[in-house]
């Protein structure tokens, strides 16, 4: 499919990146973004802009959407000049957005109708990866279509992975977050008591490292982010509060309620309520030291 | 120490359940005398003929100065040690008792100030990892007390473990273990959860554990405990729910001791007695019993979350 257009809509931190990234690789992109700002810019790269997403999805056989919610990615595509307009028949759209996945399959049935063929293929590792071709992108949609795209999105991650049907993509991305926000969430609990208990917190970390409670996030997080207070992961507070939440909602709308894991998108809302949407996702830590009345650090020797 | 591997001096085992007998296994084959006293029979009964049976834990105590004490729970290391006929009878300044039961650092500092007036000294010394890490001799310890103490554990640790870790002072090693017990406990719950979810969406348990140990949802759950227990169908661990349930509610009374509220680790010990109170489930159940029950409570499809 070397001769098959790609379109992008939407080009924030993630969307920008893989813009520049296809850019490099020689497959100038059509573009779309509200801010027209960014659609210029990439322009000046050698992007062709467009003036819709309508417009994106005409001269493209395969059109990426990377947006913020899903809410936009229903306007994008269903809006007045949205892809569903602009569309021709045969054609691929992949949202590369973090969406909903029920969202995803309510798309995936107009799409059906138009004759259009539709992927979900959200990623992971954030702006840097996006712009180096280094993401990991889980693909959710028929193997026959991912076969279609894949060279496209091959120019895009290192690790691919075909999680299911539609729909599989964002609700394994969702799960995977809430998860990850479950992990951080009870390791601070648990640090918390080892701390107050007269336990270092480091050796803390070094330990439970050591032993079956181990996670992602207590194994790398914890020292990169957590013990030395760097509040830089580059991933909002906000958006880990959109993935709890679509992860509770999928447990509600699938009646299979999560007895445990409803905490955390509850202590996310929390979070979000006090303002912290916008701030670092790592600063949750603040929040847990609020509400548990402890601190993540050695406590001074009695 | 000089004392090490000398087939004078022997290392005492109270407590000779399941953990505790591997321990004994492990001592002889590191070429250590092993005297051992439980408090069932039956348990003593199974053990190598080479190892010496005492008739309570006052005269393991008097036989050995090195004496590891692996019983059920912090009730049962007051009593072995404390009780009528305990350790401490027997103690002397000569005596280094390792702990080795998931207890609280509470029992552990109240043990050890009795011990201290006969001379004797205490660290603790929970492990990790599980039988079969005993049996390989592949476990991690966590150890609390004075790093005197602590150096004169080692010998008799190295042929137990191969991770050792002194986090602190007296009960450190015991508060490490409880807050280690509930992370399990909380990701093997969390993991269930999101597995069924997962299967709503057609995300099968496979690609879901993929996907999760690739990423930043992994956990020792997801990447030790589902693939060797729940996708292999075999639900044995060697570890019981009975244990399980133990291990939360000492993490429990911890956090509640030094005031330290925990959402998740309380959450998850009520869980496990949603599942010990079933009419039909023991102690005895694998701890991995958890996940078909919950998946069963939550409506899922255990035949599609398996994967079999």
């Amino acid at each position: 499919m070397t001769d098959v257009k790609v379109g992008l809509i939407g080009l924030g931190a993630m969307g920008g990146g893989m813009a520049r990234r296809l850019i490099d690789q020689g497959v100038a992109p059509a573009v779309f973004d509200i801010d027209t700002d960014k659609v210029a810019e990439l322009a000046e790269l050698g992007a062709r802009p467009c003036a819709s997403p309508a417009e994106v999805a005409a001269v493209a056989g395969v059109t990426l959407l990377s947006l913020p919610n899903s809410r936009l990615v229903e306007a994008v595509v269903l809006g007045p000049d949205g892809v569903l307009a602009g569309a021709p028949a045969g054609a691929v759209v992949v949202d590369m957005s973090s969406s909903d996945p029920d969202s995803t399959l309510a798309l995936g049935e107009r799409f059906a109708e138009a004759g259009v063929e539709f992927l979900d293929a959200p990623v992971s590792r954030g702006a840097r990866a996006a712009r180096e071709g280094t993401m990991s992108i889980l693909v959710g949609g028929a193997a026959e279509t991912l076969a279609r795209v894949r060279p496209v999105l091959d120019q895009l991650g290192t690790d691919i992975v075909h999680a299911g049907p539609l729909g599989a993509g964002h609700a394994a991305k969702a799960l995977n977050n809430h998860m990850s926000a479950t992990a951080l969430l009870a390791a601070m609990e648990g640090f918390f008591v080892a701390v107050k208990a007269g336990v270092d917190p480091e050796l803390a970390v070094t330990a439970i490292n050591q032993g079956s409670g181990r996670s992602h996030m207590t194994d790398v997080r914890f020292p990169l982010y957590y013990l030395p207070r760097r509040f830089t992961s580059n991933f909002a507070l906000g958006l880990m509060e959109k993935d709890c939440r679509i992860a509770a909602e999928m447990a509600a709308r699938s009646g299979r309620p999560m007895l445990l894991g409803a905490l955390t998108s509850q202590l996310y809302r929390v979070a979000v309520n006090r303002g912290m949407g916008a701030a670092d996702n790592t600063r949750v830590l603040e929040l847990m030291e609020e509400l548990l009345s402890a601190r993540l650090s050695a406590q001074p020797t009695q | 120490m000089s004392a090490a591997r000398s087939s004078e001096t022997p290392v005492g085992v109270i407590g000779t359940g399941q953990l505790g007998k591997v321990l004994t296994d492990r001592f002889l084959g590191a070429g250590y005398q092993v005297i051992a006293y439980d408090i069932d029979p039956a348990a003593l009964a199974r053990l190598h003929p080479d190892v010496t049976r005492a008739s309570g834990p006052a005269e393991v105590a008097a036989t050995a100065p090195t004496v590891v004490t692996c019983v059920s729970d912090p009730a049962a290391v007051r009593d072995c040690i404390l009780g009528a006929g305990g350790l401490l009878g027997g103690a002397g300044a000569q005596t280094l008792v390792i702990e080795m039961t998931t207890s609280s650092p509470e029992t552990t500092r109240d043990v050890g100030a009795a011990l201290a007036r006969t001379g004797a000294a205490i660290v603790d010394a929970p492990v990790s990892r599980g039988v079969p890490a005993a049996i390989e001799g592949t476990l991690s310890v966590w150890l609390g007390g004075e790093k005197s103490d602590v150096d004169r554990a080692m010998p008799y640790l190295t042929p137990l473990a191969t991770d050792i870790l002194h986090v602190g002072p007296l009960g450190a090693g015991h508060a490490i273990k409880a807050v280690n017990m509930m992370l399990m406990g909380v990701n093997l719950i969390a993991t269930a959860e999101a597995v069924a979810v997962a299967g709503a969406y057609r995300v099968g348990l496979d690609a879901f554990l993929d996907v999760l140990n690739a990423s930043s949802g992994g956990n020792f759950m997801t990447s030790n405990h589902f693939p060797r227990f729940v996708q292999s169908g075999s639900y044995r661990s060697a570890f019981s729910a009975g244990l399980m349930r133990k291990d939360l509610r000492v993490a429990r009374d911890l956090a509640e001791e030094v005031g330290a509220p925990a959402l998740y680790g309380t959450r998850a010990l009520e869980i496990y007695n949603m599942y010990l109170a079933q009419p039909d489930a023991t102690a005895d159940d694998d701890n991995m019993l958890i996940v078909p029950f919950l998946w069963n409570l939550l409506g899922a499809d255990q035949g599609t979350e398996a994967g079999s």
